[in-house]
C-alpha cells in the first residue's frame, strides 16, 4: 500500500524485575522497550523520527503512561538508549528519493541538451551550406530571395560568374514557392523555366546576402533589389 | 481521547502536558473568541456608524464573513466564529483533562 505512515521498530528491550504493574500487581512482568520511530512509505523506511520508550506489563498488556515514569525508569531508559545510534538504513527512502531526483534531472537535462546539440548541428550545417553557396556561387545553384515589402519569394538560378559579377536568371514558370524551408524539387526545375536574359549582381554583396546590381554599385543610396534567404538545392 | 503519544516516553519532558497541542487549541480558541467579539463590534459600527461615532464604514471583510452576514446578519457571523472558537477551547480542555486523568489514574 503506497501510503505514508509513522511506524516504530523495537530496537531492544529489558525486563524490570523490581517494578510492580499498577494494573495486575505482579512484580515480574514489567518490560521496557526502546523503539525507533520512522516514516514509512510503500513498505519502506524513509527517514527516522526519534527514539522513545514504552513500559508494558507482559502479564496483562498494560502500558504505563509516560507521565507516570519515575526516576528509576528514566535511568533504565537512559542506559538502554546509550550506545544506540540510528542506523543509516532508516534513511534509505530519503537517499533513494534524493538520488532519484538527481539522476532524473540529469537524464532529462542530458536528453534535452543532446537533442539540442543535434538540432544545433543541423542548423550549423544549413548555415554553412548557405554561406558556401553565396561566397562561391556555382552555375546551376537555385536561390530564393525576398524583395522589399513584397510577400512572395523570387527564385533565381546562377547562370555564370564573371569576375566581380554573378549573373542570375529569374524564374518565370508557374510554380509558386510557398515555403522555402521545407519545399523540395526546385533544384530540378529545368533551365527553360528561367528567363533567357541574365542580370549581373555584385558578387561581394551576394556574399553578404544582398542583391545589388553591378551597374548600381556606384550609387551608394540605391537600396538592394532583394535579400537572399535560402538555397533551394535540396 | 487517549493519545498514543501519552504512552511514549522520550525523556523527562514526557512528564509535562503536551504544551504545543494545548497552546494550539487554547490559542486558536481564545483568539477566535476575541475575534468574534471584535467582528461583532465592527459589524455594529458598520450598521450604526453615527451611534458608534464611526465616520467610515468597515472596509475589509472576508468572503466567508460577508456570506454569513448577508445570510443572517451580524449575530450569525458572531455565532459561527464563536462556535468554532468554543469547539477549539473544548478540544483543549478535553486534551488536558484526558492527559491529567491518565497521569493521575491509580492503576
Amino acid at each position: 500500500m503506497i501510503i505514508l505512515f509513522i511506524k516504530s521498530d523495537l530496537i531492544r528491550h529489558q525486563s524490570l524485575p523490581g517494578h510492580t504493574c499498577p494494573n495486575c500487581h505482579k512484580t515480574d512482568g514489567m518490560d521496557m522497550e526502546l523503539r525507533q520511530r520512522y516514516a514509512d512509505f510503500a513498505e519502506g523506511k524513509v527517514y527516522p523520527k526519534g527514539v522513545f520508550g514504552l513500559v508494558n506489563c507482559l502479564h496483562c498488556g498494560y502500558t504505563l503512561p509516560a507521565s507516570r515514569w519515575d526516576e528509576r525508569l528514566h535511568r533504565v531508559y537512559k542506559t538502554l538508549k546509550t550506545s544506540y545510534k540510528t542506523p543509516v538504513s532508516y534513511w534509505k527512502g530519503a537517499i533513494i528519493a534524493v538520488v532519484g531526483l538527481v539522476v532524473g534531472t540529469l537524464l532529462i537535462v542530458g536528453t534535452l541538451s543532446f537533442m539540442g546539440q543535434s538540432q544545433r548541428a543541423d542548423i550549423d550545417r544549413q548555415r554553412t551550406a548557405f554561406t558556401t553557396a553565396l561566397t562561391t556561387p556555382t552555375p546551376g545553384v537555385t536561390l530564393a530571395s525576398i524583395a522589399n515589402g513584397q510577400p512572395t519569394y523570387d527564385v533565381w538560378r546562377v547562370s555564370h560568374v564573371n569576375g566581380e559579377t554573378v549573373w542570375l536568371k529569374k524564374y518565370t514558370g508557374n510554380r509558386t514557392l510557398t515555403d522555402f524551408y521545407s519545399e523540395t524539387g526546385w533544384a530540378t526545375v529545368p533551365d527553360s523555366d528561367f528567363s533567357i536574359e541574365t542580370i549581373g549582381y555584385s558578387r561581394t554583396k551576394l556574399a553578404e546576402k544582398g542583391l545589388k546590381r553591378t551597374a548600381d554599385m556606384a550609387n551608394k543610396n540605391k537600396p538592394y533589389d532583394g535579400v537572399i534567404i535560402a538555397v533551394l538545392d535540396k | 481521547m487517549n493519545e498514543p503519544d501519552d504512552y511514549e516516553y522520550s525523556g523527562r519532558r514526557s512528564k509535562y502536558p503536551p504544551m504545543l497541542q494545548l497552546l494550539g487549541y487554547f490559542g486558536l480558541g481564545i483568539g477566535g473568541i476575541f475575534m468574534s467579539f471584535d467582528r461583532l463590534k465592527e459589524l455594529t459600527a458598520f450598521e450604526q456608524p453615527i451611534v458608534m461615532n464611526r465616520l467610515q464604514p468597515m472596509l475589509r471583510v472576508h468572503w466567508v464573513e460577508k456570506f454569513l452576514y448577508e445570510l443572517g446578519g451580524k449575530y450569525l457571523v458572531f455565532g459561527f466564529f464563536m462556535a468554532f472558537s468554543l469547539a477549539f477551547v473544548g478540544f483543549g480542555v478535553w486534551r488536558l483533562s484526558s492527559w491529567l486523568q491518565l497521569r493521575n489514574s491509580g492503576y
